[in-house]
């Protein structure tokens, strides 16, 4: 037995050294749960929501001028626009701070999956002001042609679902786009993984001349709008849980007053390498990594995400389809994943 | 040479005359004496042959050299055992280069054996050149004779591990069995078929075969799916759903495109065959994506009515 145990040991010593072993941890969502329960003024500095004042919507610039040559573009060419990006990435503060570029312009925010024609139809009844209208094809011919207007149509992923019949309010939206382009400027917003998959499987992006890919932001602008948020307070970083070697050599060779620039610079990348330049996921590591507030000093220490673990094929496909439609409800992705009732509450319960 | 017949002849018959002259001449103690002593002598050269036999037998096969070779193969085949687990952990962990990774574990077996073998024999009995040919000609015949099957089972391996046609994870069928190769080993090749049975196919009888490979080393594999439909169907609905029912099916490697093909058969009923030809994103699913396509697009033919029409027109 004590051979067996020496050799078990020796294996899982062998397994860390090639970093093959991970222990299955963090499976709990309780242990995302934050730690720390911020107080209300200070957690509402860090809220996720678009920005509406175009003067706070910075890194940015490039991506504006852009915008504006594609609307220039349209008065002659008449192609839509598509806009491409994460989720949390800021694609609707873009679209508030693109706003004032426009005389006439309407904003379609789709927060939730439509799947019926009838939802669609009330949709472009209202922005279009119409009453007496059957069908969406029949929406070009009840349009004043010699208006022109822009429609900006946020995440079109609402408009489709995996399964068969599934995709036609999508088309609709494009028969209509294509017989409304001379007169309407649309500016469609899409999830880039929903836009690889239709992509693949419709040809999707060919439908629009000009595309706008979002990049990342670097690692400057969030490291300003975190510390924008947090004035008023002093930020002590505190040492990681696991610093790297060099971290550690570092803030022994360092003098006192340096040790917390070389811990801000430890944690930014950090926060870097988490997000991958997205705003949300940085603010939410911000959010994690906070561990105490007291008299206008905030403790950070920065967060450990916990391994996922292994994955099973089924959890696979279930962030597959989240991620392809940004959203889904249980009845959707039990259509999705062609499911029954049962086996699908029973999939996202597990 | 006449002469000298002549002569051996003379002296054969002259021999026994001057033996029996003699021993009439000797007492008979002398000659006891001589048995005794020849006896002894005979005695005695039996028994230094016999131990040098016997020594160098000993010296040849010790019970420290089958000691060392019986403890060698436990720990190869100890080692063998761990290299195999530490294949199966990086398949699982590296899923994605599940193929690479399996595709060297028979090439690292067959070195493994080889090594050892050669170390054995190299470092236990160090044979010199001349033994090694003799061993080397007499064993070839003896085991071309004795065990020709084997041998060629054991060619077979070898050629199939360095020539590939195909390797660790691929689909092929071979002999009418179709399924995945999970072993390539020396003298046989073993095939997990579509229903989990394990057939073991030997290697002589697959390089004397036509092998069919469905994925060549890729992860994905190309699917035909089957449909058949009244021979009035509406074509352009047909596309729309069967491309619709694959788009749609979580087993689809979306990177490559999928192709609906429609054929008309007058064999006894008239019938449209569709033909779905799409993409796995992993061989192994092959059976799955064709089930979930073929059921989903079937659920949506009923609901649009395409299998109605035909009952009605029966009716």
């Amino acid at each position: 037995l004590n051979i067996l145990e020496t050799l078990i040991k020796y294996k899982d010593e062998f397994l860390e050294s090639l970093k093959l072993n991970v222990k299955k941890e963090g499976h709990q969502l309780e242990e995302v749960v934050e730690k720390t329960e911020l107080p209300g003024e200070y957690a509402r500095r860090f809220t996720l929501h678009p920005i509406d004042d175009p003067g706070q919507v910075l890194a940015r610039e490039e991506e504006l001028t852009t915008l504006q040559k594609a609307y220039d573009n349209w008065k002659i060419t008449k192609n839509c626009l598509l806009i491409v990006g994460e989720s949390g990435s800021g694609m609707t503060s873009l679209m508030n701070a693109n706003l004032k570029l426009y005389e006439d312009v309407k904003v379609i925010e789709n927060k939730d999956n439509i799947h019926s024609s009838s939802k669609l139809m009330d949709i472009f009844k209202d922005i279009f002001q119409l009453e007496e209208v059957n069908s969406i094809k029949d929406i070009p011919e009840k349009l004043d042609k010699e208006v022109q207007r822009v429609i900006i149509f946020e995440n079109i992923e609402r408009l489709f679902l995996r399964k068969v019949h599934g995709f036609h309010l999508l088309e609709d939206f494009l028969l209509l786009m294509h017989a409304t382009k001379d007169f309407i400027y649309w500016i469609v917003t899409i999830n880039k993984f929903s836009l690889y998959y239709l992509d693949q499987t419709y040809g999707f992006s060919p439908n629009f001349l000009s595309i706008i890919k979002l990049p990342p932001f670097p690692i400057d602008y969030l490291k300003e709008v975190i510390l924008q948020r947090n004035s008023g307070y002093e930020i002590l970083y505190l040492k990681p849980e696991n610093p790297s070697t060099l971290l550690s050599q570092r803030l022994k060779q360092a003098e006192k007053d340096k040790k917390q620039s070389i811990l801000e610079e430890a944690f930014f990348t950090k926060l870097y390498s988490f997000s991958d330049g997205n705003i949300s996921r940085s603010i939410l590591f911000w959010k994690n990594s906070v561990i105490r507030i007291s008299e206008k000093r905030v403790y950070v220490k920065a967060y450990e995400p916990k391994p996922i673990g292994d994955l099973s094929l089924d959890d696979l496909f279930i962030l597959e389809a989240i991620l392809q439609h940004t959203s889904l409800s249980s009845k959707e992705l039990q259509q999705v994943l062609r499911h029954s009732s049962k086996g699908s509450v029973l999939s996202l319960a597990s | 040479m006449k002469f000298i017949k002549f002569c051996f002849l003379v002296l054969c018959l002259a021999l026994p005359q001057f033996t029996f002259a003699q021993d009439e001449t000797n007492s008979a103690g002398e000659v006891a004496e001589n048995v005794a002593e020849n006896v002894g002598k005979t005695v005695t050269g039996v028994g230094d042959n016999v131990g040098n036999a016997i020594g160098r037998a000993t010296d040849i096969i010790s019970f420290e050299k089958i000691f060392t070779i019986v403890v060698v193969i436990l720990m190869l085949l100890g080692i063998i055992r761990m290299m195999n687990w530490l294949f199966a952990y990086a398949v699982k962990r590296f899923n994605r280069h599940r193929l690479k990774i399996l595709r060297m574990q028979p090439i690292v077996n067959v070195l493994l054996w080889i090594t050892t073998i050669y170390a054995l024999i190299f470092t236990l009995f160090n044979p010199d050149q001349e033994t090694l040919y003799a061993f080397m000609a007499s064993s070839a015949l003896a085991l071309g004779f004795a065990a020709q099957d084997i041998l060629k089972n054991i060619f077979g391996g070898l050629l199939i591990i360095f020539d590939r046609p195909f390797q660790m994870g691929d689909r092929i069928n071979v002999k009418g069995n179709y399924g995945e190769v999970i072993g390539i080993g020396i003298r046989n090749t073993q095939i997990n078929t579509l229903d989990d049975s394990i057939v073991t196919v030997p290697n002589s009888a697959i390089i004397s075969d036509s092998v069919s490979n469905a994925n060549s080393g890729a992860l994905d594999c190309m699917v035909v799916i089957d449909l058949w439909l009244p021979i009035d169907v509406d074509v352009e609905l047909v596309r729309k759903i069967a491309f619709e029912a694959c788009i749609t099916s979580r087993f689809l490697n979306i990177d490559k495109s999928v192709n609906i093909l429609f054929f008309d058969h007058f064999n006894q009923t008239p019938a449209t065959n569709v033909k779905i030809k799409a993409y796995v994103f992993d061989a192994r699913y092959e059976k799955a994506f064709a089930g979930d396509v073929t059921e989903v697009a079937k659920k949506a033919f009923q609901k649009a009515g395409i299998y109605k029409k035909k009952k009605k027109e029966q009716a």
